[in-house]
Formats: structure tokens, sequence, C-alpha cells
């Protein structure tokens, strides 16, 4: 555990837009737009703005640590000597999960600095957690069969945008599956936790295919 | 020691190795072969890099790869792409400072251990590509290719290189190219078509076209027997002839076979 996270640490501390825009969004960016607005229009539009961000940005943000790694392991020049010296080690699936443990974390340390002013965003964090297991297995998926990062990354992003950009169009919205929503009550959570599994079984796929060529 | 037994690879309909046998000792051996042979396929089911579908593979001791294509992230110095590699194969801490300078200097890259990679030269990265198969001091080394592209100078420096690992560890180099299997190795195996052909030293792969390379002038062209095999036109003190291959008597004269004639003798059968 202790060698895969500092595995970890040393491939992306070498992919710094990979790893320091979540925070900088989470941490920095969603606040300070936040509390522009608060300070310009009323808590009311501020909170609406937050969640707004929110479901934008945390899912798109959360396929940026797991692209960084696997932009090493996946697609780069030294990936076969990688694997070679990695004896014994088949599959990413316990890296996929350490990066989704971690941004979870850092969305929890987002969403506990805007709680005491907007305690209705505490619904925003299992949403997130959901939308979040889905695009990073799915990233993961299409990142081995496709042997890119990009070409993983692009059709998970987009899907993300989909959704954000069409949920009011009654043609296309029964294909939204992770519709943004306001208030956050009003979550579909069965649809978020199947997409999740869906993510969960991705991400199982794509260790399993890892290990077969491996 | 590394020991194969009946290896096979197969991708769908394709088989890109059938049956491959092998029984490695301590010393150097060249893994000739064409192109699509089979050679990068079989290293890679050696180190782990590829599951094979059948056979089995027995190694002794810990393995250093160099693959065909190395590579690593250019914003790291020569220094940290070997502690990223030392920390994979499970170096202890204390010793991974002397063990990565003593790498680098067995390379010839003592100079380069502050620069970032991708202000390092191909031939340097391809160095430093054996410098991460030689750390942690393995018993075995698989090398992929290791001269391709490189000039000469470089190439030369390299066979310097692996000559000091000879009679200490099982090395195992791949490559097409004749030259420097002859100058290096200790034993040669043949692939082609996926199969082990033969392992043979540079000796008897001679033999085995001894007294069946002639040295054909142009003008004779339309008067060679069938059936033969053209190895090459060559420059012969400033004229230009033909280098054939045949077990038929050809208008020229016999030469002396070389390693390389010897291979085609294996790859193209009898002629």
């Amino acid at each position: 555990m202790g060698r895969r996270l500092r595995m970890l640490w040393r491939v992306l501390k070498r992919t710094p837009g990979c790893l320091y825009t979540p925070p900088a969004v989470i941490l920095l960016a969603i606040p300070a737009f936040t509390a522009m607005t608060a300070m310009t229009e009323n808590l009311s539009e501020a909170y609406s703005v937050l969640i707004r961000c929110s479901q934008t940005f945390l899912p798109l943000c959360g396929l940026l640590w797991p692209g960084g790694y696997l932009l090493a392991w996946v697609e780069g020049d030294g990936r076969e000597a990688l694997w070679a010296c990695s004896k014994g080690h088949k599959s990413l699936i316990g890296e996929m999960a350490l990066l989704y443990g971690g941004y979870c974390l850092l969305m929890a340390l987002g969403t506990a600095a805007a709680l005491p002013f907007f305690p209705g965003v505490l619904l925003e964090l299992p949403r997130a957690a959901l939308e979040c297991c889905f695009g990073m297995g799915t990233l993961y998926l299409l990142c081995v069969l496709f042997r890119n990062v990009l070409l993983g990354t692009i059709p998970v992003a987009m899907y993300f945008l989909f959704c954000g950009a069409f949920s009011g169009d009654p043609e296309l919205a029964s294909w939204c599956l992770l519709a943004p929503n306001q208030p956050p009550e009003a979550a579909n959570w069965p649809v978020l936790t199947l997409c999740a599994l869906l993510g969960l079984l991705a991400s199982i796929a794509a260790a399993l295919l890892q290990r077969k060529k491996n | 020691m590394i020991e194969v037994t009946a290896l096979t690879k197969r991708y769908g309909k394709k088989t890109a190795l059938s049956g491959a046998g092998l029984s490695l000792g301590k010393g150097i051996y060249g893994l000739l072969g064409p192109n699509g042979a089979g050679k990068t396929t079989l290293l890679r089911c050696l180190v782990g890099v590829l599951r094979p579908t059948g056979g089995t593979i027995t190694i002794q001791g810990e393995t250093g790869y160099l693959p065909q294509k190395f590579g690593v992230m250019g914003s790291l110095t020569a220094y940290e792409a070997l502690d990223l590699f030392a920390e994979l194969k499970g170096l202890p801490r204390e010793a991974r400072r002397e063990e990565i300078l003593d790498s680098l200097a067995r390379v010839g890259l003592e100079d380069a251990e502050k620069r970032r990679v991708k202000a390092l030269s191909g031939g340097m990265v391809r160095r430093l590509g054996v410098a991460q198969a030689i750390l942690g001091d393995p018993e075995n080394l698989i090398l992929d290719e290791p001269t391709a592209g490189l000039d000469p100078e470089e190439r030369l420096r390299f066979k310097n290189l692996f000559a000091q690992f000879r009679g200490r560890r099982t090395v195992l180099i791949s490559t097409h190219i004749v030259e420097d299997v002859e100058s290096l190795c200790d034993h040669i195996i043949l692939m082609n078509g996926g199969r082990i052909l033969t392992v043979a030293t540079a000796d008897e792969l001679r033999s085995a076209a001894q007294g069946k390379v002639y040295s054909v002038p142009v003008s004779e062209r339309d008067n060679l027997q069938k059936p033969f095999f053209l190895l090459r036109d060559e420059l012969v003190e400033g004229q230009e002839r033909l280098r054939v291959l045949s077990d038929v008597e050809q208008p020229g004269q016999r030469i002396p076979a070389t390693v390389e004639d010897g291979y085609m003798r294996y790859l193209k059968g009898a002629v």
C-alpha cells in the first residue's frame, strides 16, 4: 500500500496540470465564485451557483487524477518497463480505488468549507461521489481498451457535459442519466446509484482485461 | 537460469509463438530472427508483460528488462527516473542511492545524473534503459533490440557494456543485426515464424553454410542454376558480384561462409 501511494505521488507530481487542477477548482475557484455571487447578488443565488458549479465541475475534475496516472501505465513509452518491474502487480484497480478515495476526501473538504453557509450542500457530496465512481470506472475501462488516455477521457467528459447541457431538452432528457438538479434534494438517487455500479463494473472489467494481457 | 517449454502465444487466429523451447544457463545469448519472427513476443512472455497461451516458463532469480521501446517521463532527471524504477523493484531505500549511482556509472551516464530525460540523446536514453534493467544486479538480463537506431560508436559502447556481463549472468539479447550477435554472443538462437529453429554457436552457423556460398560475376546472372538464394549484390575489389547461397554448383567461386550466410541457410532451408 505504501509503495502504491508513493508511486501515485511520484507519477502525478510529474503531471502538475492533472494533479493541482482538482484542488484548485474545489478549494479555490468554486468557493471564490460562490463568494463573489453572494456579495454581488444574494445568498440564494450564490447557493444556486455553488450547486451548478459542483454538479458541472466535480465529476469533470474527477477524471484528472486517474487520467494523469494512467498516462504512464497505459500509453507512455516506459509502460512496458514499468509493468516488467511491477512483478505480481497486474492491474491498476488498487490505484484507481486509492485515487477515488483521495478525490472523495478532497470533495469532502470542499463541502465542509461550504457547510456552515449552505447546509443543503451536504447532499452534493454523495451525489458527486456516485458520479465520480461512474466517471473514473468508465475512464479506466476506455483507457485500457483504446490504450490512449485522451481517447478514453473524451467520451466520458463529453457525456458529463451532454447531461449538463441537454437534460432540459424533452427529446434528449431520457439519455441524460446524470442530469443536474436543483435543489440537491431532487437528485435521482436510484439512477445515480445504478451509474455508480456501472462504473464499478467497468473498473472490474478493465482490471480483468489488464490481468488477461499481463 | 531460464527454462522455457512449449511456449505458445496466440492473438485470436494469429499464432505469434508456437511451441518455443529454450534452456539458458549463464552466458550471453543472441536471439536472431527477421521482423515478425516472434522475438519480442517471446521476451515479453519471459518478463511477464504478456501472458502466454500455453507452455511453461521457469526463471531463477531476478530479471532486468529493456523493452524495444523505452522511454520515461521527460521532466524527470536521470536519477529520478532510476529512482522510480528502484521503487517499483522494491530496492531497499538505504541502498538505493548507491545502486542508482553505480548503474549510471556502468552505462557511462554518471555526468547525466541531474539532467532531465528530455535533454538526453536517443543513445543516452537507451543507456538509461539498460541502467534501469541492471538496477538491483539481477541474475538475468533480457534486452530487446538494445542497439536499434544507434550510431556505430554507441553500438560499440553497448557491446563493451554487455561484454562485462559475460559469465556472471544469463543475458538474452534480441536483435536482427547479425554483426552484433556474432561478436558478442556465446550462443545464437535462431527464430522464425514463432518457432525456435536452432541454438548454435557462431562457428556452427558458419559451418551450416560452408561450401554453399558463391561469389558470381554479375554477367553470369542468367546462368545461375536453380534453386538458389541471392544474398546480396556486393562490390569485391571494385567489381560488382552476386553473393549466392545454393546447394547446387554455381558459375562462380566458392567463398567462406559468414554467420549471416548460416543464418540465411536456416531461414531459407535447403536452397
